[in-house]
């Protein structure tokens, strides 16, 4: 995991620095002149080498010292901040995503029959529908219309997080409903479920006797892949509901090259994803 | 760390506002973005001098004078001025922040030519070669703005400064990057106290969500609407739509130094082929700005009647007879992807085509386009967004150094002697000459100013607008 963090973060690194421009054309203003330019890059370290300032980098890290971003703010605290909200975000759209997934999964079992037409049917609309029409459309429905909930930060503490992350949820739910009612629909396809039925257990009860165990390790892992795809994936929701989490951040450091921001961002976010990783495969 | 979890909305004496953009640091001596200057200039960091309702006031100075024939200025410090941590603001204060903003500003630096402040018991006074009579106005209206900052917090190695410690009514209770500035009231102000105490300030990218979150009152202001939002906002009874002055400009910067556009017929060709108002729609809709080809905006001493631009008006016959010889040959247009740019570039590239000469278009995010745009080998038309600027000395594309590469001593002539005018009404004559040269010469299509849309709840009154923004310190809630 250690060498996969450290790519990772060398990658984005790298490319942030070769990209071209710099920090500069954010901080300082369109016309500034050449001087300016080049004391901005000297004091702020731009004018040294990338390699040195990727070891620099990478030794700070591992001190603890994250050091500041472009605008002078400490990178520990911003990230202190958002980290919780992305955090948020992600574990509640995993849940949405399975409390979607897993009831429609049960009640399309039956292949061919009206419940399982209308399930397929969803999970394909959400899986091609854009994220955030979707999320315009709830602001629209529950925020404009009814009241019920705010329409974008975080106002409301943990209520602002109902519309983005079920959002974020019915889009996952899609993929989580094709892979589990695949493998229950297995198990009752297999010969301990044929027993099951023969020996007059129901539908229901024989995918409940025999299918969710075996299911369960894959929708561990679907899960985990789920969550990294969220913590990944969170910059559109962040934008649209105005949220201060991790994903809108990455992208707000890529564009204005702060290398040290993005590197530091890509380097927690992996390791989440790792260490989700490794609980997937432990469970 | 997660009491954002139960958190409630705070100040029901405040305002919650939504910015379409991030000030890039609270450095705002450096940097020009507009909203840098409505959440911090004014409300928590002041300059010597005040632009309000066209006159030029003292602020932190007490008073100014000027010697010596107008060569001189002196600024009497006011006294008794704390800063946010308590410390009382000085002349060395006042002496470091003027020298520094000196140092940033191109167009204070063509009138002082080389002179700094110094200090004298409670003045600072600047003395130069030449009349100093622009720099009053510049330091009040300045989009680099001439604020005060602690000595202290000013870095000696050309770094930004990133205190949040200034004089004005409003301190900063909070800031979380990329999310919100907070701002409540400075009990210990030097001058008269707003009366809402408290203004939030949230950065919402995306115009929609802004809309939408005025609409359900999660915001009480917000910033930029875009142009398809004005008639559906207009048309709401507990909602106020607002229009801006005009505090920008759209232009096509020619390549000045080598490819086609160096030569003086293309210019004048292209200036006569397009349809500006074709181009300023593509990026701002119905709404929102002035076909206008005048290099300053339209409320400014400096504003010159476009009439007189020989080239301001589509007319395809006469494009003909300098472009014809252009036919077949190939433009590269180079943009940005920021606010809309790249849409005037692609309408721009459809005119072109349409008249018979080959385009090809770059589309760059901010950052790259800039360094790009230092290649003289890389482009031949620059579409870009100009800041307004309260001095033509500020119009950068005029110099020679900046992209496109302005090459004309009589322009160059007339700007010295702008710089070194005794008075506005002399400096205003010189400009109008300018101008007309600049209308000739044409270093740049000036295709129109923007003005921007903002919105606001009905309860809010005293909003107030100026070439520097929206600014609350006169707002109230009413009943």
């Amino acid at each position: 995991m250690i060498i996969t963090l450290i790519a990772v973060s060398f990658a984005v690194f790298v490319f942030s620095s070769f990209a071209e421009g710099d920090s500069s054309a954010y901080i300082l203003s369109e016309d500034a002149g050449e001087d300016e330019i080049v004391a901005y890059r000297d004091s702020s370290g731009l004018s040294e080498n990338t390699a040195r300032r990727y070891l620099s980098f990478l030794s700070s890290f591992s001190r603890g010292d994250w050091g500041e971003n472009i605008s002078g703010q400490s990178i520990k605290e911003t990230i202190g901040r958002r980290f919780p909200v992305s955090a948020v975000l992600a574990s509640m759209s995993v849940m949405f995503s399975l409390l979607i997934a897993i009831p429609l999964s049960f009640a399309s079992l039956k292949r061919g029959s009206l419940s399982d037409r209308i399930v397929t049917g969803f999970a394909s609309l959400c899986a091609s529908f854009p994220v955030f029409v979707l999320s315009l459309l709830l602001i629209i429905i529950f925020s404009l219309k009814l009241g019920v909930f705010p329409s974008s930060g975080l106002s409301r503490g943990f209520v602002s997080f109902i519309l983005p992350s079920f959002s974020l949820g019915i889009v996952y739910s899609s993929l989580l409903i094709r892979m589990f009612r695949r493998k229950i629909r297995e198990a009752l396809d297999s010969p301990s479920g044929f027993y099951s039925r023969a020996a007059g257990l129901g539908y229901m009860e024989t995918a409940f006797a025999v299918a969710v165990k075996p299911a369960l390790p894959l929708l561990v892992t679907v899960i985990g892949e789920s969550c990294a795809a969220i913590i990944g994936g969170t910059a559109v929701i962040e934008t649209v509901f105005a949220l201060p989490g991790l994903g809108s951040l990455l992208v707000k450091a890529a564009l204005e090259r702060d290398a040290l921001l993005s590197g530091t961002i890509v380097l927690i976010s992996a390791f989440a994803v790792g260490i989700i990783s490794i609980c997937c495969d432990i469970v | 760390m997660t009491s954002f979890l139960f958190s409630c909305r705070e100040g029901e004496t405040g305002l919650s506002i939504a910015m379409a953009q991030e000030p890039p640091s609270f450095d705002v001596m450096v940097n020009t973005s507009i909203s840098g200057r409505e959440i911090l200039v004014g409300n928590v960091f002041e300059k010597l001098l005040a632009y309000d309702e066209g006159e030029i006031v003292p602020l932190l100075a007490e008073s100014y004078s000027s010697e010596d024939d107008g060569c001189s200025l002196r600024f009497r410090i006011r006294k008794g001025v704390l800063f946010h941590d308590g410390s009382p603001m000085t002349v060395s204060d006042a002496v470091a922040s003027m020298n520094r903003w000196l140092s940033y500003s191109d167009a204070a630096e063509k009138i002082v030519k080389g002179s700094r402040f110094t200090v004298d018991g409670d003045d600072i006074v600047i003395t130069s070669t030449s009349t100093l009579s622009l720099l009053p106005a510049l330091i009040a209206t300045s989009s680099e703005s001439a604020v005060i900052f602690r000595a202290s917090d000013i870095p000696s190695d050309g770094g930004i400064i990133t205190s949040e410690i200034g004089t004005g009514p409003y301190k900063v209770l909070d800031y979380s990057l990329g999310e919100k500035i907070s701002l409540g009231l400075f009990d210990e102000y030097h001058g008269e106290k707003p009366s809402i105490s408290r203004l939030d300030y949230y950065f919402v990218s995306d115009p929609v969500t802004r809309r939408l979150g005025l609409e359900s009152g999660t915001y009480d202001f917000i910033d930029t609407v875009s142009s398809d939002d004005i008639p559906v906002l207009s048309g709401r009874e507990e909602v106020n739509v607002i229009s801006g002055t005009e505090n920008g400009s759209i232009a096509l910067l020619f390549n000045k130094k080598t490819g086609i556009s160096s030569s003086h017929d293309f210019r004048k060709g292209v200036s006569l082929l397009i349809n500006r108002d074709e181009l300023m729609k593509a990026c701002y809709g119905e709404y929102g700005y002035n076909i206008d080809s005048s290099y300053m905006e339209k409320d400014g001493i400096w504003y010159v009647d476009p009439s007189s631009d020989p080239y301001g008006e589509e007319n395809r016959e006469k494009a003909d007879t300098y472009l014809s010889e252009y036919k077949g040959q190939k433009v590269r247009i180079l943009t940005s992807n920021l606010t809309g740019l790249d849409r005037i570039a692609v309408a721009l590239f459809s005119q072109l085509r349409a008249y018979g000469i080959e385009a090809e278009i770059t589309v760059l995010d901010w950052a790259a386009f800039l360094e790009r745009r230092k290649d003289s080998d890389a482009w031949d038309i620059a579409v870009t967004a100009l800041t307004a600027v309260s001095l033509p000395l500020d119009k950068a594309f005029l110099s020679s150094d900046y992209p496109g590469w302005t090459d004309s001593e009589e322009i160059s002539a007339l700007l010295e002697e702008i710089a070194s005018s005794e008075s506005f009404r002399a400096a205003s004559e010189l400009w109008g000459k300018a101008q007309t040269l600049c209308w000739d010469y044409i270093p740049a299509i000036v295709l129109g100013h923007y003005s921007t849309t903002h919105a606001v709840s009905s309860s809010i009154e005293g909003v107030k607008l100026s070439a520097d923004g929206f600014d609350f310190r006169s707002a109230y809630i009413s009943e």
